[in-house]
């Protein structure tokens, strides 16, 4: 340890000198401000003793200018002074001292003050450490935070939710929010949304928010219907999250032909759907538990399905806004939401928002607020969604080949095939952006194989209530305990693209379809049927074998640009 | 202290009750009161009559002390909620999880 006197007294300097070395310190003698500055910075010295009278600068000064030297290193300063009244003494301590020891040194009170002295030196250099840490930490943290932030907003602007049949709120309390609502559309063309809401925020909640968003966004994608992607949901929150972790949540979709939405709610405050007059016309309560509480094996979603009429509005929105606080601790609550969402406005979400802001009277927010509408435009859905899916053509040599697939009864029952089946056949051939269109004509034609042939559903569907037809198709499909759909591709090139044909056959019933062509023709029928829009995407449309068989012939033509 | 916690005369359930607000705040509290006692009881009661506030780190506690008391519906009992914070365990559908009273 090296030390500092600084001292004018020849006899005292000696006396210091000897006492500091028996205590096995290395000694700097200076008898002058100008000296005593000079070693300080070429020494650097781990204590300092000053006399308080010094010719040149006091040693008060002295104290200061050390202090200034070494801004960050602690250096304990000792004043040994023959002065001893108060005022000396406060100004000792004023000047940035730590100890004062009285002249004559008594060697047991300098050895305590010295001990006391570089005690406070190793407490300010713990500090010092721990608060370089602490700031350490915190820019290490707010910048994860920030790269966080940018990717979750980048979700949240994702192009899916920038449709013009789109409006939404989303009000974080912290920068990361547990609170998300994302969009996505199918091959058929149907919009799908997920309203979420995880236990907490920040970072494990963003976490959260991004497995949801890959899981959602590339099983939409392939097609999959809201109720297996909410089973892949919950089975990767329940393998992940730790129990005291869940995810409230509301899936549904909207197909943009038929208006028939389906809709699944988790843990969320009731959906509603905004009918004629202003009126809410449906609600949608939550059905099942959060998502990633119960184990795959126990889980089981099941949609609940209504008919939309166009310029109906959907709203799905996180407890925050219902349980929104006013100064008396009131809630905002279901009542107010619903008169907000049955008023006369032009932008009921931000009529929302002012009614909220107005309730709450400048109290903050204490949970996320989140809100979205979605409007049931069907033509400007399919308008959209076609530029949606202008992804670049892709060029492919057009081969010949052909692929059956036999699919069950007890197949039909449980899933839907077909989404895995184009992606074979895209894969096959390459058929880009026209695979949203196969699908579709495959989907169609595999529909009305297993409602008219299977499930012999023909009459019900012709009665006309949608919702009637659901229930009795569901409780058939459930029934069904016999029955083959066959699906069976064939390509051949042509001299300017290829031409798939497509038959969709069933050992079921023989049914009508001359009539129901005839009604279709006649525009009597509703398009759920799906002839029409298969008419629309294929050259030619035939039933053969009684009804038993239906085959589509789809052209594909190669792009003249080039 | 915003929760009490006492074994019953027969010494096989544990009586929880929570006061005022429900939140993360009694996280620590309420983990302590379940685990320092160093064994497993049958039965745990919540006793929510006091309660007027619960949000859903609330609803992660429930869970964990679900698990602590071996994931069965009869272990874990929530015993006299006020309308608002039934309608949180409905809305939740935590009627399937715990026995609710």
């Amino acid at each position: 340890m090296r030390a500092l006197v600084v001292e004018d007294n020849p006899s005292d300097q000696y006396l210091m000198q000897r006492l500091l070395m028996l205590m096995g310190m290395e000694v700097q003698l200076a008898g002058n401000a100008d000296d005593a500055i000079q070693l300080a910075l070429a020494e650097r010295p781990d204590i300092v003793f000053l006399d308080v009278i010094l010719p040149g600068m006091s040693g008060y000064a002295i104290a200061e200018r050390i202090r200034e030297l070494y801004p960050y290193n602690y250096i304990p300063v000792v004043f040994v002074t023959g002065l001893t009244d108060d005022d000396v003494v406060l100004r000792c301590f004023a000047a940035g001292g730590d100890e004062v020891v009285a002249k004559p040194v008594e060697p047991t009170i300098l050895r305590a003050r010295i001990e006391a002295a570089l005690r406070s030196r190793q407490l300010h250099e713990t500090v010092s450490v721990q608060r370089d840490q602490l700031l350490a930490y915190q820019i290490e943290m707010s910048h994860d935070v920030d790269v966080t932030k940018v990717i979750l907003d980048n979700f949240r602007t994702d192009e899916a939710l920038r449709s013009p049949n789109i409006r939404y709120l989303m009000r974080p309390v912290e920068t990361l929010n547990g609170d998300f609502i994302m969009a996505a559309s199918k091959p058929s063309r149907a919009q799908c949304f997920i309203v979420g809401d995880f236990t907490g925020h920040g970072l494990p909640a963003a976490i959260g928010v991004m497995l949801v968003h890959g899981v959602f966004c590339s099983m939409v994608a392939k097609g999959f219907d809201i109720e297996t992607i909410a089973y892949e949901i919950n089975r990767k929150m329940y393998t992940l999250l730790p129990t005291n972790r869940f995810l409230s949540a509301a899936l549904f979709e909207i197909d943009a032909q038929t208006g028939i939405m389906s809709v699944w709610n988790a843990g969320l405050p009731a959906l509603y759907v905004r009918g004629d007059e202003q009126r809410i016309s449906a609600q949608f309560p939550s059905a099942a538990l959060p998502l990633g509480i119960l184990p795959p094996q126990e889980f089981r979603a099941r949609a609940r399905r209504i008919v939309l009429s166009p310029n109906d509005r959907v709203y799905a929105y996180s407890d925050g806004i219902v349980e929104a606080c006013n100064p008396d601790g009131e809630l905002f609550g279901q009542e107010r939401l619903r008169a907000v969402l049955e008023a006369e406005a032009a932008d009921t979400v931000k009529h929302l928002v002012a009614e909220l802001e107005q309730f709450a009277g400048g109290v903050p927010p204490h949970d996320d607020l989140s809100c979205l509408e979605v409007a049931y435009a069907p033509e400007v859905l399919l308008s959209l969604q076609a530029d949606h899916h202008a992804a670049p053509p892709v060029r492919n040599i057009a081969a010949r080949w052909r692929l059956g697939v036999d699919i069950d009864h007890l197949t039909v029952r449980s899933v839907e095939p077909l989404s895995a089946l184009v992606s074979i056949i895209d894969t096959l051939q390459g058929f880009g952006q026209r695979g949203s269109e196969i699908y579709l004509v495959v989907a169609e034609l595999y529909r009305i194989a297993v409602d008219y042939g299977l499930l012999d559903l023909g009459a019900v569907r012709e009665q006309g209530d949608l919702s009637d037809m659901f229930l009795e198709r569901e409780r058939r499909l459930a029934a069904l305990d016999h029955g083959n759909v066959h699906i069976e591709f064939e390509h051949q090139p042509q001299d300017d693209g290829g031409a798939l044909e497509i038959k969709v056959s069933h050992d079921g019933n023989c049914f009508d379809y001359p009539a129901l062509l005839r009604e279709v023709d006649a525009a009597t029928h509703s398009t759920v049927c799906g002839i029409n829009l298969i008419r629309s995407l294929c050259e030619s449309l035939d039933f053969i074998d009684g009804g038993r068989a239906a085959v589509a012939r789809y052209r594909w033509r190669e792009p003249r640009t080039v | 202290m915003s929760i009490h916690a006492a074994p019953s005369a027969d010494g096989k359930t544990l009586n929880i009750r929570i006061n005022d607000r429900f939140d993360f705040n009694v996280h620590r509290e309420l983990r302590e009161a379940y685990e320092s006692a160093g064994k497993r009881y049958n039965n745990y009661v919540l006793d929510l009559r006091d309660t007027t506030y619960m949000d859903s780190a609330a609803l992660g506690m429930l869970l964990q002390l679900r698990e602590h008391a071996g994931s069965s519906k009869s272990a874990v009992r929530l015993r006299n909620a006020q309308p608002t914070i039934r309608d949180i365990l409905a809305v939740a559908h935590f009627d399937q999880l715990f026995t609710i009273d």
